[in-house]
This record gives structure tokens, C-alpha cells and sequence, in this order.
């Protein structure tokens, strides 16, 4: 009896800790994601990655997992983010003709929209009392992940707190935002596209690109560039304003 | 499809080897997506291979950010008493952000652009 269930515990432990075992959990919650998704008739709240977070979350506590031991049997999955990245240069090909034409007025919209969000969420962050390590974690909630680790470690956040900002604000970004765009009559795909991929980066992205390749080509190309613009003058005003 | 991978692999390569080379704040991938644009450029069109690779990848976004979006809820420990205020900080900017930016974006569209068709349009410039 006594060796029966020692026998099942370490097998169920085989599994857990097989080196695919991230991949195959987080491949179900994804099928399951899409499968509520379908049911709910493409409710946003039941994204596939929202439903497929949740049930994920719930396997990885249930089994007293520690999240870095998920990560690194997940790994496979999230190595994909690179070509995927680099991939996001086709829509934006295809479509640059039409960039080009609006180049300036989507510049000053990147530059006006990433100020605005940011700006806000440190104040009313600020108001509440927040900490400056947490409140300079904040100012690049806005740009894709791995800029955004990069340029918080390099003014004197941390990198981690910058990881969940980004990855909050994609999250509320997709469930809130193309739900605003639509009560405010924003058809544009240019103005969505750009509107989402400020607001939402990568996150933003891949549902734009759900809906169609032209809204995702804007939405990458804002997301693009958003990243670029804060990597590039926010350290700069982070030393301005400390100096 | 492995042409394919192969080709965006290569561009990420790349872009990982500019990006130490010049100590550049960038990773790797968004690098290689620029350098993949400019070839693209050059090249004049998309190959067979690349849009068929992408078509395939696209759709699963979501699922290759979930490993980091657990990962990132495992630091909300890290918040302590913060977290409420920052929920609300996060959310209300980004609330404002997609009632404001629709509208600048019109405006300065209006303004600068050299767009023949007015931005009010909308839609109407999907057709081409």
C-alpha cells in the first residue's frame, strides 16, 4: 500500500517535471482559451490567452509548482516570441506605401499617445503614494517586454515590476480597448491599428492581427516604434529630471 | 514553411549579433524585424516562403506570450500594498489613452497629412 502510493506520487512527478511539461499545460489552457472563446460567440473577455492564463495559473498552484520550474519546461514556447517579432516586418511591408504617405502624423501621434499614458499612470500612481522604484518601473508600461526590461534596468527601476506593468497593461488594453474604439465610431484601420499598438504592444498586436492584417501592420509598426522613441529619450529625461 | 523559419531565424541571428556589437539597448528580434523590413524594401516584394510562415505563426502570438505573462504575475508578491493603486493607475491611463489618441491621430492626420483621401473617410480607403 505504502509503496503503491509512493510509486504513483513519483510518477505523477515524472510528469511534472518532464522537460515538455510547460509546453503541453500551456498548450491546453491555449486550446481550452480558444474553445470558450468560440463558445462565447468572440466575447473579448474570453480571449483565448485571457481564459488560457487563468486555467494556467490554476494548474501551476494546484500543483505547487514554482513559477520559474514552469517557465523553464514553457521555454519552447516563449523562444517562438523571437522569430514572431521579426516576422511583424512583413504587414508593415506590405503596407508601407500608406505609411509613408502619413509618416509625420503618426510620429506625432506615437510621441503625443505614449506621453499621455505614461504621464497619467505615474501621477495618479504618484498620487496614491507609490513608491520611485516602482513609479520609475511604471514609465515604460507601454513598450514591448524585452525593451522595456532593458531600458527600466538601465534608469534605476526593476526590470521585473516593468515585465508585469507591460504585461497588465497589454492585458486591459485588449479586453477595454477595441470595445472603446468601437462605442467611439473608430473605424480607421490606420487610427485603430496605431491606437492599439500604443496602448497595447505586443499584447494589442496579435489581436489586431486576428482582426485583420491591416489594423495588426499599423498596430506593429506604433508598437515598433513606440518602443523605439521611449528606449531612446526616456533614460535621457529620466537624467534631466533627477539632475 | 522550414524556408521560412529558417529566413526569420537568420534575420534574428543577425539582429542578436548588431545588437552586442553595438551595445544597443534593443534585442535581438526587434532589430531583426528592421533589418528585415529594409531587405524587404529592397527586395521589392514578399517571398512565397516568408508570408506563408508568417500566415502560420500570427495566429499564435497569444499562446508564445503566455509563458511570460505567468511569469509576470508571480512578481505581484513583489507590489505588497502598491498593487490596488497601480491597477488603477494602469487601467484609467490606458482608458483615457484610447478616447484621446483616436482623436489626435484625426486631427494631426487632418493637419499634416499628404494622404490625397481626407481621414474622414473612413473605411472608403480599403477598397484599393
Amino acid at each position: 500500500m505504502m509503496s503503491d502510493l509512493t510509486s504513483t506520487g513519483s510518477s505523477l512527478d515524472v510528469i511534472t517535471n518532464s522537460p515538455i511539461f510547460g509546453v503541453f499545460i500551456t498548450l491546453a489552457a491555449f486550446k481550452i482559451g480558444q474553445q470558450c472563446y468560440r463558445v462565447s460567440g468572440n466575447n473579448p473577455l474570453f480571449q483565448p490567452m485571457i481564459v488560457g492564463l487563468l486555467c494556467l495559473v490554476g494548474v501551476v498552484i494546484t500543483l505547487d509548482l514554482s513559477f520559474e520550474q514552469y517557465f523553464s519546461t514553457a521555454q519552447p514556447l516563449h523562444l517562438m516570441l523571437g522569430p514572431v517579432t521579426v516576422a511583424l516586418a512583413i504587414p508593415l511591408y506590405e503596407n508601407f506605401k500608406r505609411i509613408r504617405a502619413m509618416l509625420l502624423p503618426i510620429l506625432m501621434t506615437i510621441v503625443f499617445g505614449s506621453l499621455c499614458t505614461v504621464s497619467i499612470a505615474v501621477v495618479i500612481a504618484w498620487g496614491l503614494g507609490v513608491s520611485e522604484t516602482t513609479l520609475l518601473s511604471l514609465t515604460t508600461k507601454s513598450i514591448t517586454t524585452p525593451i522595456a526590461m532593458a531600458v527600466t534596468s538601465q534608469i534605476g527601476g526593476a526590470p521585473a515590476l516593468a515585465a508585469m506593468f507591460v504585461i497588465f497593461t497589454g492585458i486591459i488594453g485588449v479586453i477595454l480597448g477595441p470595445y472603446i474604439l468601437d462605442k467611439t465610431k473608430v473605424t480607421n484601420k490606420e487610427i485603430r491599428g496605431i491606437t492599439i499598438g500604443i496602448c497595447a504592444h505586443a499584447i494589442g498586436t496579435a489581436r489586431a492581427l486576428e482582426d485583420d492584417r491591416e489594423t495588426g501592420a499599423f498596430s506593429a509598426l506604433a508598437m515598433g516604434l513606440t518602443g523605439l522613441i521611449t528606449a531612446f529619450t526616456l533614460p535621457l529625461l529620466v537624467l534631466f529630471v533627477y539632475s | 514553411m522550414l524556408k521560412g523559419v529558417l529566413i526569420l531565424l537568420s534575420f534574428q541571428l543577425a539582429g542578436e549579433f548588431i545588437s552586442s556589437l553595438l551595445a544597443l539597448p534593443f534585442p535581438g528580434a526587434v532589430i531583426g524585424m528592421a533589418l528585415l523590413f529594409l531587405f524587404l524594401l529592397i527586395k521589392g516584394s514578399t517571398p512565397l516562403p516568408l508570408s506563408t510562415t508568417s500566415s502560420a505563426l500570427f495566429p499564435y502570438i497569444p499562446l508564445f506570450l503566455m509563458p511570460a505573462c505567468v511569469g509576470a504575475m508571480s512578481y505581484w508578491a513583489l507590489l505588497k500594498d502598491e498593487w490596488i493603486a497601480l491597477s488603477i493607475a494602469l487601467t484609467v491611463s490606458i482608458v483615457i489613452a484610447f478616447f484621446l489618441i483616436p482623436v489626435f491621430m484625426r486631427g494631426s492626420l487632418l493637419l499634416f497629412g499628404t494622404h490625397k483621401q481626407s481621414p474622414s473617410m473612413q473605411g472608403s480607403t480599403d477598397d484599393e
